[in-house]
């Protein structure tokens, strides 16, 4: 903001001439004053088909009376008290107030095209009376009525930064188109505003940025560099360096700067937060769904992970499924088995269920490890067969053979626990 | 329970390669396979516990319920009451058992889902709501918290399936 106002300040000490010439410049190319006493019908009153024709022909009706300006010392404060007034979206109405001190102000403003305008509104207001910062701006483009029926000096005034950070990114593009051949100072004001463009704008009271809230989604789709108000959940500011006021955005939220050439708006932006978040993630499923390398996109990606996410539970089904049949019940009271229903034969209806306690013991009977494993296994599938009923083996003496000939278990009072974590240590 | 201690010892030796989360942002850890593996035995156990001498007339009814087992027994391996799909899972399991379970309520962000529940009538059923349908509790969840969630919830079925597919291995006829 600093450093703006020094760059003002040069101008002010810039020709008179060359004050005017900006001024009309950006006058005539963003800014709509319009008041309600034609005081200077200046330019004379041509049939005004569009906006942009009207401000080329103000252009050039400037140009040629470059120093028209000055002619029209009159106060103009009636002009200033219309001013004050509501803006009208008349378009015919346009005057430019003819004053000299206006007209350092216009040119400083047309450095400003956003950001601390009203700081530089209260600047001017502090210099001139408080009628003459009474600028009613309206941006050309997007016609939208800021006013809000303020005639108080503060009104317009928040009103002026309103429309004037909306109009930053308008500003910067006819900047950019008007200043082929214009001097230095349009260059700077260019580069000024579209580093301020690149950036997201500061937070800003919580009436104003109601307002630009309300004003950004009209504007959205208006300029792709057009700044725009914060909307009020997503606090994603960062100020540019330049600014320093109202750094105050350590509240928690992520700071988010815009980047070159993207859209600026507030919801855009915390637009764009949210969907990288999502493709970071969607990355990050990628590496987990296997066999999805080559898949790019979103859509098939989500398909695929669908996909994956209910096979794996019909993969569950299945598997217990399977458990049911093959182990339908891990019982682990040992005692209480092998007191009872030795001799039980229910019948069979998994005999397979007592043929696989021959290959363990076969496979595994070096280990010793192994041994009090398919101990339990046996004891276990004894108790299996005890506790369902469901008759695994019509031979159920060769249960209880098993049990007695690898009846060395160490724990039986803590079986259970151990009995589970033997067998899938066995397992797996 | 010191056995167990030894045991797990044992068992860390003969276990596999676990699925650790590299992630530096987005924390997806999932506990080692043997948590897994003792709390679908302790479940089962204790499914054999409740129904002590009465048989279950369809395998049918036993495999389901072996898979709720499956189901609260991972939720449960998966930390509790840390994930958003584990409470929803073992909110429902509970429900299911007319229990009621209640865990402490996480400190939540204000999200604009909520706002979006109301108009989401109008939206064309995406691939994201398919989604919500399958993983638990995914009902109410941003896309991205959805995202989180589905990584954590695929690595932890993962996990069931191998310590379930080791389990039937062990158990079947050779």
């Amino acid at each position: 903001l600093f450093d703006k106002n020094l760059s003002f300040t040069k101008l002010e000490d810039m020709d008179m001439s060359d004050k005017d010439e900006f001024a009309a410049k950006k006058m005539d190319l963003d800014w709509r004053i319009s008041v309600s006493n034609p005081i200077v019908s200046y330019p004379p009153e041509n049939p005004m088909p569009g906006p942009s024709q009207m401000m080329d022909s103000f252009r050039q009706n400037l140009w040629h009376d470059g120093g028209g300006f000055n002619v029209h010392t009159d106060r103009g404060t009636s002009s200033r008290g219309n001013v004050d007034r509501p803006v009208e979206m008349g378009w015919n109405m346009a005057q430019f107030p003819a004053d000299s001190g206006f007209i350092e102000r216009a040119a400083k403003f047309s450095f400003f095209g956003c950001g601390s305008f009203g700081e530089m509104m209260m600047n001017q207001q502090s210099l001139g009376g408080p009628q003459s910062t009474g600028l009613f701006v309206q941006d050309t483009q997007n016609q939208i009525g800021v006013a809000t029926g303020s005639n108080q000096v503060d009104g317009p005034l928040k009103d002026a930064t309103k429309v004037v950070k909306e109009n930053g990114s308008s500003n910067v593009s006819e900047d950019s188109q008007s200043s082929g051949g214009n001097g230095h100072d349009d260059a700077k004001c260019m580069e000024i505003s579209s580093k301020r463009f690149n950036a997201k704008k500061r937070k800003r009271t919580g009436k104003d940025s109601e307002h630009r809230g309300q004003q950004s989604g009209e504007e959205e789709e208006e300029d792709k560099n057009e700044k725009d108000e914060q909307s009020p959940n997503s606090n994603a500011n960062k100020t540019n360096s330049g600014k320093q006021a109202s750094d105050t955005l350590k509240d928690g939220y992520i700071h988010m700067r815009a980047r070159r050439g993207q859209a600026t708006n507030s919801h855009s932006l915390a637009e764009r937060v949210r969907r990288e978040k999502i493709s970071e993630r969607m990355k990050f499923l990628q590496d987990l769904v296997p066999g999805c390398d080559k898949v790019t996109g979103k859509a098939v990606m989500l398909d695929e992970i669908i996909n994956y996410v209910q096979s794996l539970q019909c993969q569950i089904e299945f598997l217990s499924m399977k458990l049911s049949a093959v182990n339908p019940v891990l019982d682990y009271n040992l005692e209480s088995l092998l007191a009872k229903d030795a001799l039980q034969v229910p019948a069979p209806i998994l005999p397979q269920d007592m043929s696989m306690l021959y290959p363990p013991l076969s496979h595994h009977s070096q280990k010793g490890f192994m041994q009090p494993n398919i101990s339990s296994m046996s004891i276990l599938n004894g108790g299996l067969i005890r506790q369902e009923r469901h008759g695994y083996e019509s031979d159920q003496h060769n249960v209880v053979h098993m049990n007695h000939e690898t009846d060395t278990a160490p724990n039986h009072e803590d079986a259970t626990g151990e009995n589970k974590i033997q067998i899938l240590s066995y397992l797996c | 329970m010191s056995f167990i201690k030894v045991l797990i010892l044992k068992f860390s030796s003969l276990r596999t390669q676990t699925m650790a989360s590299s992630d530096k942002t987005i924390n997806t850890d999932v506990p080692e396979k043997d948590v897994f593996a003792i709390h679908f035995l302790q479940s089962l156990s204790n499914l054999t516990t409740q129904n002590p001498f009465n048989s279950p007339d369809t395998t049918n009814y036993r495999a389901r319920k072996i898979k709720k087992a499956a189901y609260v027994s991972m939720a449960k391996a998966a930390g509790g009451s840390s994930r958003l799909w584990s409470r929803a899972l073992l909110g429902r399991a509970a429900k299911e058992n007319n229990k009621i379970v209640r865990f402490a309520r996480r400190k939540r962000k204000v999200t604009w889902k909520i706002s979006s529940k109301r108009r989401s009538d109008q939206r064309a059923p995406e691939a994201t709501d398919r989604l919500r349908n399958l993983v638990p509790g995914g009902g109410t969840m941003e896309t991205s918290k959805l995202m989180e969630e589905t990584a954590h919830y695929i690595k932890c079925l993962s996990m069931q399936v191998k310590v379930m597919q080791c389990l039937v291995d062990g158990l079947s006829p050779k």
